[in-house]
């Protein structure tokens, strides 16, 4: 056999291992690049109970992780002021935690370099604050169990932001910020315990609601606009006071008259919005 | 010398080794006996093809390893579908790359014959240079196995793969001379200007152009 036809074989040999591994690979080998498991994470739990700090019933954080995820949750345990689960790779630096009691107030500033850490607040006591993260995601369920003036919510390079919001639900203002990334926000609530406000801001990325909510005595109203891009409306039932490509306003038919009303205001500056869109599935937790 | 042609799957096999090995012999015995264009343009669709199936998968695959990170975000429900959803990238990918290909090849050989033809005064057809053309993708066969390497191992063969890719990109232009230097029996040097030259400096200008364009585009929404 002519030493051409040899190499001929060799090709045709390459290109047929090339159509099997292009089939094969995503099964066989999987990701490219992997991650630790979970049995090599290191699992810390840090909180804090009314019995080791009392005269307390204001809480104000300052939490950061540089990479990685932050979920939010409320809880009907009365006698809790926080719990903290973080799941960490082994090596990683423990997460700093500094509590600090002034009159009525505890102020409590979390940092830590990476990992995951499930966050959950009690509900006999008001939380305020900044829960931030450089690379990664915050998930917040605002449920009935949940006091809380302020949260600012905010991814700082990349990643997103979560937030469920619950029947009967108590809050002034939630603050989202992401850099490049996306907001998704669910509001199932029918009713929520005072006027609230809502203001959602993408530099680059998108940002998701579902239903625009509504309720017998709640009414909403809310206010989107896309520098660069465009957004996506589905009018349903809503009253829309006006829209362009780039640029939305929208209420319930109830928001004039309503006793409880929410407020929403939606910024992306490269990007786009879908508002009132169905969402199929929302986050459970972390880990 | 002119050997005996041969057929059939030795035949193919012989003219795949041949274009590497001996692509002036090869080039010779491709034009005397009047092949059609049915074949190099199977060559190039087949070589890459699998090219754009490799690269998609290769992107799908980093997607995959960043999954984890967004179950938090979009849930295990948004998750799965987008999942299954990321096989359209290989197919996309594939189909890109034969557009991309085929075209290339089309403009590549058109530059390269009006070149020939009427700055170097060259005899030979549009259809015989692009069918010679459309053999010299053989040596992509190297960057084919380059992505294989780099897809089992990206940081253990990623020296190696970009070595191959060189030698992959050298032999290309030694065949595309030799393909324009037997279609048009013009001297080397000729071909060189015609095969890589002229080629380059049309791509350089069209790449200078679209740049341009985009700058204006992107002038409008600033």
């Amino acid at each position: 056999m002519r030493a051409n036809t040899i190499i001929g074989g060799i090709i045709i040999a390459i290109l047929l291992a090339s159509v099997i591994f292009a089939f094969a690979s995503p099964i066989v080998l999987g990701p490219l690049i992997r991650f630790e498991e979970d049995r090599n994470k290191v699992f810390r739990t840090y909180s804090l109970t009314d019995a080791e700090v009392s005269g307390v019933d204001y809480v104000s954080l300052n939490f950061t992780v540089k990479t990685g995820g932050i979920d939010v949750n409320f809880t009907d345990e009365s006698n809790l002021i926080y719990r903290f689960v973080f799941k960490q790779d082994q090596g990683v630096a423990e997460p700093y935690i500094e509590n600090v009691t002034v009159d009525n107030k505890l102020l409590v500033k979390v940092m830590a370099e990476s990992g995951d850490v499930k966050v959950t607040f009690g509900n006999n006591y008001t939380y305020d604050g900044t829960l931030k993260v450089g690379l990664g995601g915050i998930v917040a369920k605002l449920s009935k169990d949940s006091n809380v003036e302020f949260f600012d919510l905010v991814t700082m390079y990349a990643g997103g932001v979560s937030v469920e919001v619950y029947d009967d639900t108590s809050f002034d203002h939630l603050n989202i910020r992401v850099n490049a990334g996306g907001i998704m926000m669910r509001i199932e609530a029918e009713n929520l315990e005072r006027n609230s406000s809502i203001s959602a801001r993408v530099e680059v990325g998108g940002v998701m609601i579902g239903s625009i909510p509504k309720g017998t005595s709640f009414g909403s109203r809310l206010r989107a606009f896309a520098d660069i891009g465009g957004i996506s409306l589905n009018r349903g039932d809503l009253t829309v006071i006006k829209e362009t490509v780039n640029e939305v306003e929208i209420m319930t038919d109830n928001y004039p008259i309503a006793p409880t009303k929410l407020d929403i205001e939606i910024f992306t500056g490269l990007g786009g919005s879908l508002i009132n869109q169905p969402l199929l599935t929302f986050p459970s937790s972390f880990g | 010398m002119r050997r005996r042609p041969s057929s059939g799957l030795v035949g193919f096999l012989d003219r795949l080794g041949g274009t590497l090995l001996e692509p002036g012999k090869t080039f010779y015995d491709i034009l005397e006996e009047k092949r059609g264009i049915l074949e190099p343009l199977f060559l190039i669709i087949i070589f890459f093809s699998i090219q754009g199936a490799l690269i998609g998968v290769f992107i799908v695959r980093i997607l995959y390893s960043f999954l984890a990170f967004l179950s938090p975000i979009i849930g295990a429900g948004q998750l799965k579908a987008f999942q299954e959803s990321l096989f359209i990238i290989p197919i996309v990918t594939t189909v890109s790359w034969i557009i991309f290909a085929l075209l290339l090849w089309v403009i590549s050989a058109g530059i390269a014959h009006l070149c020939a033809r009427y700055v170097f005064k060259g005899i030979g057809s549009y259809i015989q240079l692009l069918k010679l053309y459309g053999y010299a993708s053989v040596p992509s066969s190297l960057v084919t196995l380059a992505m294989l390497f780099v897809s089992l191992d990206f940081f253990l063969f990623f020296g190696f793969s970009i070595i191959l890719c060189l030698i992959a990109v050298f032999w290309t232009v030694i065949i595309l001379v030799v393909a324009v230097e037997r279609c048009h029996l013009i001297d080397p040097g000729q071909a060189f200007i015609s095969s890589f030259i002229a080629p380059l400096i049309f791509y350089l200008i069209l790449s200078a152009l679209i740049w341009l364009i985009f700058s204006a585009l992107g002038g409008l929404f600033l």
